[in-house]
C-alpha cells in the first residue's frame, strides 16, 4: 500500500480521499487529481451518512456551519410521502402494517409515522435514545449545500494528509471518482438500465418533506467496479440517478468497502466486486420501485413485489441499503397493496385492533404537536 | 381469506413435538386445532442431543422456565464444541459460542492477532475467548446483560436428552390443547385435481382430516415424498458420510460444558455429556468401513459402561427439493439431513417452525408462501452445508484415504470463494440470513490450520506496542473472569435446587 490516486471532483472525490486518508493514517499516500469545478445546489442525504461523519470526526455544528445542513423527515415522490424512521409499533412479532391492513386501512399508513406527522406540522426534534419514548421511532436525513459539503470533505482530507496533485502521477491504486464522466473507466463495458430507469430524481424542493422530481440520468453500470489497478466508486461505477440520498449512500458504501477490502490480491478484488454489484443492484431495485418502470422488473425486485402484494411480506437480501419500513411505504406509494395480511394479526380482535390504531395515532399526533417548530 | 382451521402433525419425536409446541404457543387465540399422530411402534431417531444457542430464544418464546426445563431434560450447559484430530491427529480446538476479543482501531481483533502472531507477541487465539477458556476450565456463569462487560461476549446452548425434551414439549403442547392420537398411518388421501393432502387413514380405519399437514415422519417423508414426491437433492458428493451408530454410556466424571467431536479414520465420533449419562455416536462413510468395525471403535472409546446396545441409522445427506409443497411442510429429517457435526438438527427444526409461523398460510395456499418459505430454508440448509464441508475439507491428515479424499475432493463454489478470501487476507465473508457468523468461521479456519498468507494492511497503522498491551490485558481479564466463575457442576446443582414458580 503506497500511493492511491483519486481522479475526480466534488463530493465523490473528496469523500473518498477523506475516508481513505483517515483510515490509512499515513500508511498510504493519498493524492487527488482534481478535475472539475465544485458541485452546485443542495443535495439530499440519508440518515446513514451520520455514521461516516462520526468516523471522519465531523461534528454536527461543523457540518451545519459548512453546509447549512437542514434535517429532513420525509421524502415526496410524486404524490406519495415516504417518511424516515419507524411506522407504528409491531405487536407479538407481527409487523404493524399487518394490523393496519387488518383494520381496513383506516387512513394512510403515514398517519402512524411520527416523522410524517411532525413534518406535516413543520416540527422537528432529534430522536430519543430511550426506547420507551415515541421520539425513539424518529430518524432523519439531511439536505446539504453541495459545494459546502465538498469543501468540508476536502478540508478533512487535507488535514488527514491527502494532497492535491497536478496531472496524473503513477499510483499503485487508481480510483475513478469522476461521476458520470468516468475518466478512467470510460472504455469499460456497460450494462444499460435505462429500460427500468429512464430517468433519475433530483431534489426539487427543500424542507422537512423534501420533494424529488425527475431528472435526466444515464442509468447502468460498468461490468466490474475494480479491474487491474483501477477502481470506480460512486456514479463512476454505477448510476441509478438517486438524487434522494441513494447515490450518496452508495458512494459511502463503496468507500467503506474499499477500506475494508483494500486490494491485497485477486480474492479481495473479487469479493469487492461481488459486494459492490449486489449493493448497487439492491439500491437500483428501490430506485425502480420509486420512480422507474415496473412493467418488467428485474427478478429480485419482482420477487419483492410479489411477496408484498401477496401477503405484505418484505423480502430483504444481504447488502440492502433500505430498512423494511422504506420498502413498505415505497410499495404502497406505487399502488402495490397486499391482498392479505399475516393471519397472526387476527389473534387480536378487529375491534381491539381498531382501538389500538386510533390510540396510537392520537398519541403520535400529540407527540408531533409537542415537538418544537423547525 | 379462508383461515386454516386444522393442522395435522404426522409423527411425534423431537420434530413433531417441537412443531406442536411452537404452533400451539404462537397460534393461541386463533380458532385452530392441532392434532399430532404418532405410533409407539415406530421408534424415533432422537440422537440430536447437543444444541446451539437459538434454542434459548425458542424456549423463551414458549415461556419455558429454564431451571425446570434443565431438570426435566437432564440438561447440561454447552459453550461450544471441541474438535479433536480434525486438522492433524493430536490437535484440538473449540468452536465457541462467542467472539474472540473486540475490534481495535476499527479492525477485527483477529487481524491484529495475526500481525501480533507474526511478531511473536500473541498467545493462542483461544486465550482471548471467554467461552473457550471457561469451557476448558469446566466453569460456567450465565452471560452478563451489560454490553460493556467481558461477561457479555458469549452465548450458550444445552446438551440434553432429546427424547426427554420431546416428552417435555408433549406435556406443554397437550396442556395447550394439542390432541395426540396414537396410531399408525396406512394411507394418505389427496385431492384428485391438484394433489393436496386431505386426510390420512390410520390402521384401525380412523380418518384424520386437515388443512395443513406438518410432515415429521422422519427420513421416509411419508407425505412430502411418499404422497407428493417433492424430490431430494443429494449432497453426498460433498458430505459422503451415510451412516451413524449411537450408544449412551455411564458418566465417569463431571460433565464438560462442551460437546466433543473427534475425527476418526472414516468419519467422526461425538461425545455429549448430560447430567445422568454421556451420549456417544459415530458418523461414518459405509464405503470405507464396516458397521462392525465402527461399532467396535465406538464402544472402545466410551468413557464409562455401555448402557444400551449400539443403534444404527442410515441417511443420505441432502435436502428435500421443496420442503413446503402444496399443503405439506416437512420439518425435521423429512426435510433433509445434515450430519450433527455442528449440532444443527434441532436448530433447523426450530427455524422451520419459526419460518412457517412467519409465513402462515390460509386455506387457499397462495404459492407465494411456499416459494418464500423454500427460499429461506434453502439458504439456511446451504449455508450450514458449506460450513460442514469446511470441516472435512480443511484437514492435513494422511492416515486414511477418507481424509485425503475429503481434502482433495470438490467443494461448493459458495465455500471456495470464502476460503480464498480468508487465505488471502484473513477476511471472513459475512451474510445476513443463515447461521454461523464470523467467530464460527474463524474457529474452524484457525483450528484446522487454514492460516492466511496476509492480513488486513490497515493493521500496520496501529501502534504494535499498544495492540500487544491491549491483547495481553484482554487475556488477563479472561483468566480473571474464568477464575471467578463457579464450576459447571456447581451451576447445574444450583439450577436443580432452584424452585420453579408454579
Amino acid at each position: 500500500m503506497r500511493r492511491v490516486l483519486i481522479v475526480g471532483a466534488g463530493i465523490d472525490a473528496w469523500m473518498t480521499a477523506a475516508a481513505l486518508a483517515t483510515a490509512t493514517r499515513g500508511l498510504a499516500e493519498v493524492v487527488v487529481a482534481e478535475t472539475g469545478p465544485p458541485p452546485v445546489g443542495r443535495i439530499a442525504a440519508l440518515p446513514s451518512l451520520q455514521g461516516l461523519h462520526a468516523r471522519l470526526g465531523i461534528s454536527e455544528p461543523t457540518l451545519a456551519q459548512a453546509t447549512e445542513a437542514r434535517p429532513r423527515l420525509a421524502a415526496r415522490y410524486g404524490d406519495a410521502i415516504e417518511p424516515f424512521g419507524e411506522t407504528g409499533v409491531g405487536i407479538d412479532g407481527v409487523a404493524f402494517h399487518h394490523y393496519w391492513l387488518a383494520a381496513g386501512r383506516a387512513g394512510p399508513l403515514t398517519d402512524w409515522s411520527l416523522a410524517a406527522l411532525a413534518a406535516a406540522r413543520g416540527r422537528f426534534a432529534p430522536p430519543s435514545p430511550d426506547p420507551r419514548s415515541p421520539l425513539s421511532t424518529l430518524s432523519y436525513g439531511l439536505s446539504l449545500d453541495a459545494a459546502g459539503y465538498a469543501a468540508l470533505l476536502k478540508r478533512v482530507a487535507l488535514a488527514a494528509g491527502a494532497k492535491v496533485v497536478e496531472g496524473r502521477p503513477d499510483a499503485d491504486l487508481k480510483v475513478d471518482a469522476s461521476g458520470g464522466e468516468r475518466l478512467l473507466v470510460a472504455h469499460e463495458p456497460w450494462t444499460d438500465w435505462s429500460a427500468w430507469l429512464p430517468t433519475g430524481v433530483a431534489l426539487a424542493e427543500d424542507g422537512l418533506i423534501s420533494t424529488f422530481a425527475p431528472a435526466p440520468a444515464r442509468t447502468g453500470r460498468i461490468i466490474a467496479a475494480m479491474t487491474g489497478d483501477t477502481i470506480a466508486v460512486g456514479t463512476a461505477y454505477g448510476a441509478i440517478g438517486a438524487g434522494d440520498g441513494g447515490d450518496l449512500h452508495l458512494l459511502q458504501g463503496d468507500v467503506s468497502r474499499l477500506i475494508a477490502l483494500f486490494p491485497t490480491g485477486p480474492a479481495a478484488v473479487a469479493e469487492y466486486n461481488r459486494l459492490a454489484q449486489s449493493a448497487l443492484e439492491r439500491a437500483r431495485d428501490m430506485a425502480i420501485l420509486r420512480w422507474g418502470d415496473l412493467s418488467n422488473p428485474p427478478e429480485p425486485l419482482a420477487r419483492k413485489i410479489e411477496q408484498f402484494q401477496s401477503r405484505g411480506r418484505v423480502v430483504t437480501y444481504d447488502d440492502e441499503a433500505w430498512p423494511e419500513s422504506a420498502w413498505i411505504h415505497a410499495m404502497l406509494a406505487r399502488g402495490i397493496i397486499p391482498q392479505r395480511w399475516d393471519p397472526l394479526a387476527d389473534r387480536v380482535s378487529a375491534e381491539r385492533t381498531r382501538e389500538m390504531l386510533s390510540r396510537m395515532k392520537a398519541m403520535l399526533g400529540q407527540t408531533a404537536e409537542a415537538m418544537p417548530r423547525a | 381469506m379462508d383461515p386454516i382451521r386444522k393442522i395435522v402433525i404426522v409423527g411425534g419425536g423431537t420434530a413433531g413435538w417441537i412443531s406442536a409446541s411452537g404452533l400451539a404457543a404462537v397460534l393461541k387465540g386463533l380458532p385452530i386445532t392441532i392434532e399430532l399422530i404418532e405410533s409407539a411402534e415406530i421408534g424415533t431417531v432422537g440422537v440430536g442431543e447437543a444444541t446451539v444457542p437459538h434454542i434459548r430464544y425458542f424456549n423463551a418464546r414458549l415461556g419455558l422456565d429454564e431451571a425446570d426445563f434443565m431438570r426435566k431434560t437432564q440438561a447440561t450447559i454447552k459453550l461450544g464444541i471441541q474438535f479433536c484430530d480434525w486438522g492433524r491427529k493430536g490437535e484440538a480446538y473449540i468452536h465457541p459460542f462467542g467472539a474472540y476479543g473486540h475490534a481495535i482501531d476499527g479492525l477485527p481483533f483477529h487481524q491484529h492477532w495475526l500481525a501480533a502472531r507474526a511478531r511473536g507477541e500473541a498467545g493462542p487465539i483461544e486465550t482471548y475467548s471467554l467461552p473457550i477458556m471457561a469451557g476448558l476450565a469446566g466453569k460456567f456463569a450465565p452471560p452478563s446483560s451489560d454490553p460493556r462487560s467481558l461477561g457479555s461476549t458469549f452465548n450458550y446452548a444445552y446438551q440434553f436428552d432429546a427424547s426427554l425434551y420431546a416428552q417435555y414439549l408433549r406435556a406443554y403442547s397437550e396442556a395447550r390443547g394439542v390432541v395426540r392420537t396414537e396410531g399408525k398411518i396406512t394411507s394418505v388421501q389427496q385431492r384428485p385435481d391438484d394433489g393436496f393432502v386431505t386426510s390420512v387413514t390410520l390402521e384401525d380405519g380412523r380418518v384424520v382430516e386437515g388443512d395443513l399437514f406438518i410432515d415429521c415422519s422422519g427420513f421416509r417423508g411419508l407425505l412430502i415424498e411418499g404422497a407428493l414426491q417433492a424430490g431430494y437433492e443429494d449432497w453426498t458428493p460433498w458430505l459422503p458420510c451415510d451412516r451413524a451408530v449411537a450408544a449412551p454410556c455411564a458418566s465417569v466424571e463431571a460433565p464438560t460444558p462442551y460437546t466433543r467431536a473427534t475425527a476418526d479414520r472414516f468419519g467422526w465420533r461425538w461425545r455429549i455429556p448430560l447430567q445422568h449419562r454421556v451420549g456417544n455416536g459415530h458418523v461414518y462413510c459405509s464405503s470405507y468401513v464396516s458397521d462392525d468395525e465402527v461399532a467396535r471403535a465406538l464402544v472402545e472409546n466410551l468413557d464409562g459402561e455401555l448402557q444400551q446396545d449400539p443403534r444404527f441409522l442410515r441417511f443420505v445427506t441432502g435436502r428435500r427439493k421443496k420442503q413446503w409443497f402444496k399443503n405439506v411442510v416437512a420439518v425435521g429429517l423429512s426435510s433433509g439431513f445434515l450430519e450433527p457435526l455442528e449440532s444443527t438438527s434441532i436448530h433447523l427444526i426450530q427455524v422451520a417452525v419459526t419460518t412457517l409461523l412467519e409465513l402462515f398460510p390460509h386455506r387457499g395456499f397462495d404459492p407465494a408462501d411456499e416459494d418464500e418459505y423454500n427460499r429461506v430454508m434453502d439458504l439456511e440448509f446451504e449455508r450450514i452445508r458449506d460450513f460442514l464441508v469446511l470441516h472435512y475439507h480443511a484437514n492435513q491428515r494422511d492416515d486414511s484415504p477418507f481424509w485425503i479424499e475429503r481434502r482433495e475432493g470438490p467443494i461448493p463454489d459458495s465455500l471456495a470463494y470464502k476460503m480464498a478470501l480468508f487465505r488471502e487476507r484473513g477476511a471472513v465473508v459475512g451474510y445476513k440470513d443463515g447461521f454461523f457468523l464470523e467467530p464460527s468461521w474463524l474457529a474452524v479456519y484457525f483450528g484446522q490450520n487454514i492460516l492466511p498468507h496476509g492480513h488486513d494492511p490497515l493493521v500496520a497503522a496501529s501502534d504494535p506496542a499498544r495492540t500487544t498491551k491491549i491483547m495481553a490485558d484482554l487475556a488477563a481479564a479472561v483468566t480473571r473472569t474464568v477464575d471467578a466463575m463457579p464450576t459447571h457442576e456447581a451451576f447445574l446443582r444450583a439450577m436443580a435446587e432452584m424452585r420453579t414458580p408454579a
